[in-house]
């Protein structure tokens, strides 16, 4: 089922030129391409995400016992060989104050050194890699055992979410949306229009497929996304370069 | 059919992915929403919005691009209307009132699929907000969703002339005889507008698929395939998560940290006294 109404046009100045054109086409997108699931599939992702959050709540230390000492968060053992980056960034160490990211200036003389948070996307394209490139996470998911349900004793051994109880939570948040922003949103000022919640709902979504809500706060996640996603109300122009 | 998207070409810098964002004008403040946050009783500060933010653009590997059913809806009933024109069309339209039924040059109007259409929208706010759009394609939940529309509206009309005639209401029963709304094959539409280029077997597999989604778009109202746009949700299993949620979460550590701190300098300041 194509999309219609799709235009192409050269912009040239001397030995620079590009094409432009609008309206993406979803058989080309990355949507369709990258973000489309089975059940099965769907399903082993969030499962996935759910085991890498448990084994950094596990086995990472609470930082702030490591005041003044070297930061040693645990890398993530089996990162996704598809993914460019590393998923856990380790910040540096040192003794004097460091400016957080959430909140302002740290307390107190001796300042903790305060890992990011560790954020994955392997759900981008997952479906594609599994079935074309052969790469799976079957092998990852059947390590998971029964120690892993509990938090690491720096951090109280607290004991930690299932992949069903993040879904719960998740259902619930998704719900919230509409309220926040939308035609149906309770503050007149942030009614807008019914795209908007969608989109906000389908980034909210796509986030979780890849981590877990004991990692980032989904609060804090549907107002970013409801943000992020009013700027994304009118259509841009795809950049595709010939060269 | 000019599914809406953005994209937005950034480098990998996250930071310049956010510089990136605000070259367009805001179409609301960060307050509003901060607003509307305190408005709900769950307030999140501007902060973290933003920080919230960068880890999104992060988490969904910066990509933006977002198709949504409900511009097919309007291509879908722009397209049924032509089709029910054509004479192939016409076959898959019946009338309930009988007068209506035996001309056969009275051709349905956009006003007759106008309650099928808006049925169809509202089941696809509801597909907005479940899984259903990570497992299906627009175009899918478009149709499947006029399907479904269709066939709850058959129903309804159905029980409400049912009831009519069960209360002898004759007034009643002439008003909707007059009134008669079309009777559509939406499946046979399917069928022959999707036909060409497919083979028996491919057009087999497509209704199969649209007959499935079409009963997973009916159970999105009792909260299956994670729908929240429903009050049906079990709030105590949801409070019960959230609890063991704030005893494990890995996010607010520095607020618990400066907590500390606090006693801390307290206590080092009671002991100085003393």
């Amino acid at each position: 089922m194509r999309s219609q109404g799709r235009h192409t046009f050269l912009i040239q100045k001397g030995h620079y030129s590009r094409t432009y054109r609008t309206m993406c086409d979803y058989i080309e997108s990355s949507h369709l391409r990258e973000w489309l699931f089975s059940p099965e599939l769907l399903d082993q992702c969030r499962k996935l995400a759910n085991l890498r959050a448990r084994r950094f709540l596990a086995r990472s230390t609470n930082p702030s016992i490591q005041s003044g000492k070297e930061h040693s968060t645990v890398v993530s053992d089996n990162l996704n060989p598809s993914s460019a980056t590393p998923s856990i960034q380790q910040a540096p160490t040192t003794s004097s104050s460091t400016k957080t990211n959430n909140t302002g200036p740290a307390v107190g003389g001796t300042t903790p050194t305060r890992s990011l948070l560790p954020v994955e996307y392997f759900a981008a394209g997952y479906a594609a890699k599994r079935f074309k490139l052969g790469i799976g996470n079957e092998e990852e998911l059947d390590t998971d055992n029964d120690e892993l349900w509990t938090s690491s004793p720096e951090r109280g051994s607290r004991p930690l979410l299932s992949s069903d109880e993040e879904q719960l939570l998740i259902q619930f948040y998704s719900g919230r949306i509409s309220c926040l922003i939308g035609p149906k949103a309770d503050l007149p000022k942030c009614r807008r229009d019914i795209k908007v919640t969608a989109t906000a709902a389908l980034l909210f979504r796509r986030f979780y497929l890849s981590n877990s809500v004991m990692i980032h706060d989904p609060k804090a996640l549907i107002v970013a996304v409801s943000y992020g996603c009013l700027f994304l109300t009118r259509c841009w122009l795809l950049i595709v370069d010939p060269m | 059919m000019n599914g809406f998207i953005s994209f937005v070409l950034f480098p990998s810098n996250s930071k310049a992915a956010f510089l990136a964002s605000k070259v367009e004008d805001a179409t609301a403040d960060v307050r509003a929403l901060e607003e509307a946050t305190r408005h709900l009783k769950a307030h999140v500060t501007v902060d973290e919005i933003i920080a919230s933010e960068l880890y999104l653009l992060e988490g969904i590997h910066s990509d933006l691009m977002c198709f949504h059913p409900y511009k097919t809806l309007f291509g879908y009933s722009e397209d049924l209307r032509t089709y029910l024109r054509s004479k192939v069309g016409r076959d898959a339209i019946s009338f309930s009132s009988s007068d209506r039924g035996k001309d056969a040059n009275i051709m349905v109007s956009g006003e007759d699929l106008r309650p099928i259409h808006e049925e169809a929208w509202r089941i696809v706010e509801d597909a907005c907000v479940s899984d259903i759009p990570l497992l299906y394609t627009p175009g899918q939940i478009g149709i499947a969703a006029m399907i479904l529309a269709n066939d709850e509206l058959e129903k309804s009309r159905d029980e409400e002339q049912i009831t009519a005639a069960a209360a002898d209401k004759e007034e009643q029963l002439k008003t909707m005889e007059k009134s008669s709304f079309p009777r559509i094959d939406l499946r046979r539409y399917l069928t022959n507008r999707f036909r060409h280029g497919r083979t028996e077997k491919e057009q087999e597999e497509l209704r199969i698929q649209i007959a499935k989604l079409t009963v997973m778009l009916g159970q999105l109202k009792s909260g299956d395939f994670g729908c929240g746009n429903f009050a049906n949700l079990d709030m105590s299993a949801i409070r019960a998560v959230h609890k063991k949620l704030k005893r494990c979460k890995a996010w607010g550590e520095q607020e618990i940290l400066k907590v500390d701190t606090k006693k801390k300098n307290k206590k080092r300041k009671l002991d100085q006294e003393e």
